[in-house]
């Protein structure tokens, strides 16, 4: 096939699958993120320097988002924020993923397991989230590790759940019984069947516990368990904002609640989008 | 020969699908099973596979204990192809798992080479099911479990895969149990015939 044909079939292809579309373009969301986080320590400077000349400015052409009340850059106090979120999210969504991943596992190895894994999956849904991640960010003492360990022991159950359905559902199912009975080993089996089929529930509950992780850690500094104030965290940042806004500092707020608007949309929009473009046949339609 | 003695199974505690079976395969042998729906067929299939274990009874080839490791020699072919096969897998794959078939012998059972790149709810239900039988003939396999593998397909098609597997099954002398409920087909193709029953066997005429 010629290029040009090639090009025009791609586009056909992205024309005729909007979930394809979608899903590049928030990739593309993401990558456009992830670049200007990556340029941000070159921001840092600005983050961190004073300019009580420019005390609460409003967005203007040298600050885009302003400044704060002691003079601070607010678009690159905003986007350190949001590096710290990438990075807690991304860290807590991961170690989450893996504990819902290892207690479905456990919960596969017999009767007794899992009615221990389903009572462990109850009881902690049965425990007021927010009251339980503060608990354990408080008893670790805040800060950043503190926050991804309580945002990763209070998110993997759903996830568990999901997992440990399909798991016990592929293992009695006639194509994995059939390997066993070409003779394939246990690991075979784990890394050609159960693995590849669990790791689209993975990513995408991975990926969607992302939104959850950034939020939550969001919250927890907001509430003043989290991060400390001495960091340019999105929930501190929102923080700060609260006592300007009745003054008429909008911007203040604003601008990092829209960029953690826009960072948890995209990961949330990408979730979705892979949850429906994995499996093969649904790919194709 | 391949043997199940009183071999008892239930999906429930306090009721037996199947009561004391005992069956007997030689080497070459097509033995029909019939019976109605749910009266056991599938299960007993499944046991003589090693799919299922049984709560009470045995199964020896050749006067031996089946080998719990490495290619099982009974190899159960599944009613519904699309269920014996990975959906992430191309057919390529799916075929080869077990063993490599030769282009010849894919030719033998009608398996396009164009199949091959394809994902299994790419092709019907007959061209599945002739993927899943000729993975099922993996050199070591002595005996199969034909588990109603005719019953989707057209009558063209039914009698060009059977053909291909008495073939097979005459080269290779494999013992075939073909499960099914139409009585011209087991007759057909098989020299003796036996009913389940309220989960016994009977001799069938």
């Amino acid at each position: 096939m010629s290029g040009a044909a090639q090009a025009k079939t791609s586009r056909l292809v992205l024309r005729s699958n909007p979930r394809l579309g979608l899903a590049l373009g928030a990739l593309a969301l993401l990558v456009a993120l992830v670049a200007l986080l990556i340029a941000q320590p070159t921001l840092a400077e600005r983050a961190t320097a004073s300019d009580f000349q420019a005390r609460l400015q409003a967005p203007v052409t040298d600050h885009w988002f302003g400044t704060d009340v002691l003079g601070r850059d607010l678009l690159a106090r905003t986007l350190q924020g949001l590096t710290l979120s990438l990075w807690v999210g991304t860290a807590a969504a991961l170690l989450g993923t893996l504990v819902a991943l290892g207690l479905a596992a456990l919960a596969c190895l017999g009767p007794r397991a899992d009615v221990a894994v389903g009572l462990l999956v109850d009881s902690v849904l049965g425990l007021p989230h927010l009251i339980l991640l503060i608990l354990i960010a408080f008893a670790l003492g805040g800060g950043t590790q503190a926050v991804i360990i309580a945002v990763a022991l209070t998110h993997w159950p759903s996830l568990t759940r999901v997992l440990r359905a399909e798991l016990l559902q592929l293992r009695q199912a006639d194509y994995v019984r059939l390997s066993r009975r070409f003779g394939k080993s246990r690991g075979y089996i784990i890394r050609h069947h159960l693995l590849p089929a669990l790791l689209p529930h993975c990513l995408v509950g991975g990926l969607l516990l992302f939104p959850h992780a950034i939020l939550h850690e969001a919250t927890l500094t907001f509430l003043g368990f989290g991060l400390s104030p001495g960091q340019p965290a999105i929930g501190v940042l929102l923080a700060e904002s609260l006592r300007y806004l009745s003054a008429g500092y909008w911007w203040l707020g604003v601008f990092p609640g829209l960029g953690l608007l826009l960072l948890v949309l995209a990961f949330d929009r990408l979730g979705n989008a892979l949850r429906r473009l994995l499996p093969p046949r649904e790919a194709q339609q | 020969m391949l043997e199940a003695c009183d071999i008892t199974l239930g999906y429930r505690h306090d009721e037996s699908v199947l009561r004391g079976v005992s069956l007997r395969l030689a080497p070459g042998e097509w033995l029909g099973l019939s019976g109605a729906s749910g009266s056991g067929k599938s299960t007993l299939g499944q046991v003589l596979a090693g799919h299922l274990a049984p709560r009470r009874g045995s199964l020896r080839l050749d006067g031996e204990a089946l080998p719990r490791r490495g290619l099982h020699p009974v190899q159960w072919l599944p009613q519904v192809p699309v269920m014996a096969v990975n959906p992430r897998w191309r057919i390529g794959r799916v075929l080869n798992e077990a063993w490599s078939p030769s282009a010849a012998q894919r030719q033998r059972f009608g398996i396009d080479d164009a199949w091959l790149e394809r994902y299994p709810h790419e092709l019907s239900g007959g061209e599945l099911q002739r993927v899943v039988v000729l993975r099922g003939l993996a050199p070591g396999v002595r005996y199969l479990i034909a588990d109603e593998i005719s019953s989707m397909l057209d009558a063209i098609t039914q009698a060009a895969l059977w053909q291909v597997l008495r073939e097979e099954a005459e080269d290779r002398r494999l013992g075939v149990l073909v499960i099914g409920h139409d009585p011209a087909l087991l007759q057909r193709l098989c020299q003796r015939r036996v009913r389940l029953e309220q989960g016994q066997l009977f001799a069938s005429c």
